[in-house]
């Protein structure tokens, strides 16, 4: 039994401001560096969400809705200003792409580092590197440093590696989009078979296709607030009906 | 707090293993000697020191290369420790802001990977001391096994408290250096101690807690005598200050770290 459960749940951020002697010495020159006036970003407001097992929740929203932040918040990487945060179950988790890999290290090791990052046991990991590295097509590119990899190869890479390591809760942040159309296909394919196993699934994108077809409720967020909640279906249209 | 910290490091052993054995691997990558630059570098610059030493003030070098060895290494391990802190979160950026792994592991990561330098440049300290005075070898020497834990914790104790100043105040890491190169003229490192008692400034290193975290790993490495209790007791103080004193300032903030990324 998963469950995602959030109560009226605040994520502020504190923007670092960039104040340099040149700024003081010379006045005028912070023009453009003062975006802000108070330095902080109210990212998720007031967030009440509940998510149980089997549901396959898609995020849409506009550039900077909150979409990813609460994303990373439901992952545990970012703490809540304040609020309730209740996740239970194991979770595996893909965001940005290309980082959080060693660049002068092979594919393998790769594998290696993430599944342990992910929560693996280095006995777990290590027998399934074979069906990761099956999946993930990528061969002899391997043994080679992840340095020379393009963004659809650490696309792979990355995504065979979160979804091999049976978790309960995967969240996904819209990275699938950068492989070519047979891996997407593909990892559709394991996105639905992951799903089956009674597991919740969280995927932020832009694509309403990917919302409607994978997902079986999605929330619409902007500025931080839940704007609406519902069938796929009926929130997307709403969201193009918006534009 | 204190729990937490050494059940995240446990938790994340097998991470922390594989990102030391990463460092290392990379750090001779490519290179035809590979780790034997481990032990050729500190071997090299110790000989170059106490020549030019040799010749410029006539100290006898027999005496004087394995004095400064002694204490250059473990001097290089602690301000290495101190400065690899500043980059230890920001380098370690994809992971924290990916996965849920224990931050408190980066520091380490650093330390271990400059430990392991000084361990090999130990070993090469051993072997040019054979050459030079074999006769000089006891069973003291091993005392600086202790040393070298207490000397490992206070240098995690620095990075730990780098490593969080530095992503608040991105003007630590100049400023350390600055401070680390000034406490290493100040420290008798490529001096004798007893040439600032000479000149009445012994306070100078009585007050300087890098002088005893020096002593006692530099004193039974070199064979001739044991350091006297007190210098032991003064170490294992701040040694443990440091450190614990190090968690706290970190777990306290390890929430924040990931949004000063």
């Amino acid at each position: 039994m998963s469950i995602i459960q959030l109560e009226d749940l605040n994520l502020i951020f504190q923007i670092q401001r960039e104040k340099r002697i040149k700024d003081i010495l010379i006045p005028g020159s912070r023009k453009f560096n003062d975006f802000h006036q108070d330095g902080t970003v109210h990212a998720l407001n007031c967030l009440n969400l509940t998510v149980r097992d089997g549901e396959r929740l898609a995020v849409i929203g506009h550039n900077g809705a909150g979409k990813s932040t609460l994303l990373k918040l439901v992952a545990g990487i970012y703490a809540p200003t304040n609020g309730k945060r209740i996740v239970d179950g194991k979770i595996s988790s893909m965001f940005e792409l290309a980082t959080g890999f060693e660049m002068e290290s092979s594919g393998w090791d790769n594998i290696y580092l993430r599944g342990l990052m992910l929560g693996d046991s280095p006995e777990g990991i290590k027998s399934k590197m074979l069906e990761i590295a099956a999946f993930s097509e990528l061969g002899d590119f391997l043994n080679m440093p992840v340095k020379y990899y393009s963004s659809g190869m650490f696309v792979r890479l990355a995504f065979s590696v979160s979804t091999a390591v049976r978790p309960d809760i995967l969240l996904l942040d819209e990275v699938v989009a950068a492989g070519d159309a047979a891996f997407l296909q593909k990892a559709n394919k394991r996105m639905h078979e992951m799903v089956d196993i009674s597991k919740i699934m969280v995927l932020v994108t832009h694509s309403m296709g990917a919302a409607v077809e994978m997902c079986n409720r999605c929330i619409w967020m902007e500025r931080g607030e839940i704007l609406m909640d519902g069938p796929p279906q009926e929130v997307t249209k709403a969201y193009l009906n918006n534009i | 707090m204190l729990k937490e910290y050494f059940q995240g490091i446990w938790r994340d052993r097998f991470i922390l293993a594989s990102l030391v054995n990463t460092d290392l691997q990379k750090k001779y990558r490519r290179s035809k000697l590979g780790v034997a630059w481990a032990i050729l570098t500190p071997l090299g610059l110790s000989i170059i020191m106490g020549s030019v030493y040799g010749i410029l003030f006539g100290v006898d070098v027999k005496e004087f290369i394995p004095f400064l060895f002694a204490g250059l290494n473990p001097w290089q391990f602690i301000s290495g420790s101190a400065d690899g802190g500043t980059g230890a979160f920001l380098g370690a950026e994809g992971y924290l802001k990916q996965t849920t792994v224990n931050a408190q592991i980066f520091p380490i990561r650093t330390v271990i990977v400059n430990f392991i330098n000084l361990l090999y440049s130990i070993l090469a300290f051993f072997t040019l001391y054979l050459f030079l005075d074999p006769l000089v070898f006891s069973a003291e020497m091993l005392l600086c096994v202790p040393g070298l834990i207490v000397l490992f914790l206070f240098a995690l104790g620095l990075a730990n408290f780098s490593s969080v100043i530095n992503l608040d105040i991105r003007d630590f890491q100049p400023f350390q250096t600055l401070l680390l190169q000034g406490i290493f003229y100040a420290t008798p490192i490529v001096y004798q101690a007893s040439m600032l008692k000479e000149k009445g400034v012994e306070l100078l290193y009585q007050a300087n807690p890098f002088y005893y975290l020096l002593e006692i790993v530099r004193t039974p490495m070199q064979g001739s005598s044991v350091p006297p209790l007190e210098v032991w007791l003064s170490a294992a103080v701040i040694s443990l200050i440091t450190f614990f004193g190090s968690i706290y300032f970190l777990m306290k903030r390890r929430s924040k770290i990931v949004f000063k990324l």
